[in-house]
């Protein structure tokens, strides 16, 4: 069995073809980092794979047929949104009350909010909360029930450093726990790293799949940290971001107003011909 | 594990509750119920209250007006207006099916434009059975039923707009559309027709019956007056042909139409994009 089989995907917008005959195979604890420029039909992409949209084709998650057993489906996957949007007027106890009962699993906020530093949000209404609050939100609720499968969409949108740090932690442990994550990203994010394989989409149609090495070893990424500090702004350079962000974190710099800058991803939009 | 849809009943009801349309409701019918019976306590002394004014007759007819209204517009935002703001996405990555969520907003939105006609009412009521016998609150009941069952009939017909338009503004301008369709032009039309085409009341019949308003209009003739005799030829012709059945079959066509709307709103959901 395999975590996730797409044969023949096709999905079309009125006469736009947003996805043109996708093949793609993940398998049990594999993970998979979706890329291409915006546009290029990874979002489509991912909520056909969770029954979100109607589709052409056959998409296959766990051994269900999304279309026949997409409530099957959905009660094994986490999933993770583009744009993070809750019902405002619910708090955040609320929705992660919900949530569970619709997984239908018994879980305490504790071990749901904590990861996040979300503790002292539970009584606030999500419209309140600040877009990487509601992020990170997104994030946490994806992990109630202990899903084997885990879909997110631009994870590390509205999420400083010290958070992409924690996200970025959780994947990898997530992967060493034995989870299949298929993540789409729309630059070079340091993320690219941690998955062993890319799939990259250009305007609905399939360019490739590479392996993350040969990517890295063509490419080489320079990441900028910049750090501010008393003595003003700092700026660092790596090729690991994560190691970086690490090893900051613990030398007890304050990440919270740090931001990144990535490599151009056109660059490996033109490696891989994206 | 609870139900799904008992969960989405649940959360979906808590929001219509809290809804502002629904005091705003409220409200309006507690005016017209008051109006109602203070009318209704006026012609107590000489006719009793079986021998309605024109008066009352008026406000019954604003019963038909205000009620499809209420039920048509919040049925009709309450499919589209999730879908605008981005959270239905989160809705449908849950384990729920496209069906269930339909059900459950038809429900919700019967069950709280019911507790508005009961809230708007029940001053009313609660004067009437101070004032008039418990035959005449009877009747006075059969009315709050009947405007249940029509309330039921819009809301099917609200959440098929919902389910085929893609915005707030759409939906809005299309249930104020159909109301003025159904609800003044139609009586109008009609009218037309039977003098211009000279038709007999067996063609009459499927018309009204087709339109919900004007069945619930008969149902609340037939609540009055149970000959039907105010209502001349047609009057007696409706009730040689369906006897005993009438309020049955007029009832039974409310329900039937705001079915069928529901279940075409869940087909066309279920194909629809987010």
């Amino acid at each position: 069995m395999k975590a996730i089989e797409v044969r023949n995907l096709t999905k079309r917008f009125r006469e736009n073809v947003a996805l043109d005959s996708i093949y793609l195979e993940l398998g049990l604890k594999e993970s998979v980092l979706v890329m291409g420029a915006n546009g290029a039909g990874k979002t489509t992409l991912l909520r056909c794979i969770l029954g979100l949209i109607d589709f052409e084709g056959e998409v296959m998650v766990m051994g269900l047929d999304v279309r026949k057993k997409g409530k099957d489906v959905r009660r094994m996957v986490g999933y993770v949104p583009q744009q993070v949007r809750f019902p405002e007027e619910m708090t955040v106890y609320d929705l992660v009350d919900f949530v569970s009962d619709m997984k239908g699993v018994d879980i305490t906020l504790e071990e749901t909010l904590s990861p996040f530093g979300l503790m002292d949000t539970v009584n606030s209404p999500v419209g309140s909360l600040s877009g990487g609050l509601r992020q990170r939100l997104a994030i946490a609720l994806s992990l109630i029930g202990n899903p084997r499968l885990i879909i997110m969409d631009e994870p590390f949108n509205n999420l400083d450093p010290m958070m992409r740090n924690t996200v970025h932690d959780m994947m990898r442990e997530m992967m060493r726990g034995g989870k299949s994550l298929i993540v789409s990203i729309h630059n070079i994010s340091g993320l690219i790293t941690a998955f062993e394989k890319i799939v990259v989409l250009k305007e609905g149609r399939m360019v490739g799949v590479y392996h993350s090495e040969d990517v890295l070893r063509t490419l080489r990424p320079v990441y900028k940290v910049h750090v501010k500090s008393d003595n003003g702004w700092t700026t660092y350079r790596t090729e690991d971001l994560f190691a970086t962000l690490t090893e900051l974190q613990e030398s007890g710099k304050d990440l919270r107003n740090a931001w990144i800058e990535e490599p151009d991803a056109e660059e490996l939009l033109k490696f891989v011909g994206g | 594990m609870k139900a799904t849809v008992l969960l989405l009943l649940k959360r979906d009801l808590i929001s219509a509750l809290r809804s502002r349309w629904l005091y705003g409701f409220s409200i309006s019918f507690a005016g017209l119920g008051s109006a109602f019976s203070y009318l209704g306590a006026l012609g107590l002394g000489e006719v009793g209250f079986r021998a309605y004014s024109a008066a009352i007759a008026g406000i019954i007819n604003l019963n038909l007006y205000a009620v499809p209204l209420a039920a048509v517009i919040a049925s009709s935002l309450s499919l589209v207006s999730e879908r605008e703001k981005g959270t239905m996405e989160f809705l449908l990555s849950l384990p729920t099916s496209r069906w269930e969520i339909v059900f459950s907003r038809l429900v919700s939105n019967v069950v709280s434009i019911s507790a508005a006609i009961v809230l708007g009412y029940g001053l009313a009521s609660w004067l009437l059975w101070l004032l008039v016998s418990e035959t005449d609150l009877l009747i006075y009941l059969s009315i709050l039923w009947a405007s249940i069952v029509l309330a039921y009939s819009f809301a099917g017909i609200g959440l098929l707009i919902s389910s085929l338009v893609r915005s707030r503004f759409a939906a809005l301008a299309l249930s104020l559309g159909v109301w003025i369709g159904l609800v003044m032009v139609y009586e109008v039309v009609l009218m037309a027709a039977v003098i211009l085409l000279n038709l007999s009341p067996l063609d009459v019949t499927p018309l009204l019956l087709a339109n919900p308003v004007q069945a619930s209009r008969l149902v609340i003739v037939k609540t009055f007056d149970p000959s039907m005799s105010l209502l001349g030829e047609f009057g007696a012709f409706i009730q040689r042909e369906f006897g005993e059945t009438l309020a049955s079959v007029l009832i039974g066509s409310q329900i039937a139409i705001g079915t069928a709307c529901t279940l075409i709103a869940m087909l066309t959901f279920s194909k629809g994009d987010l």
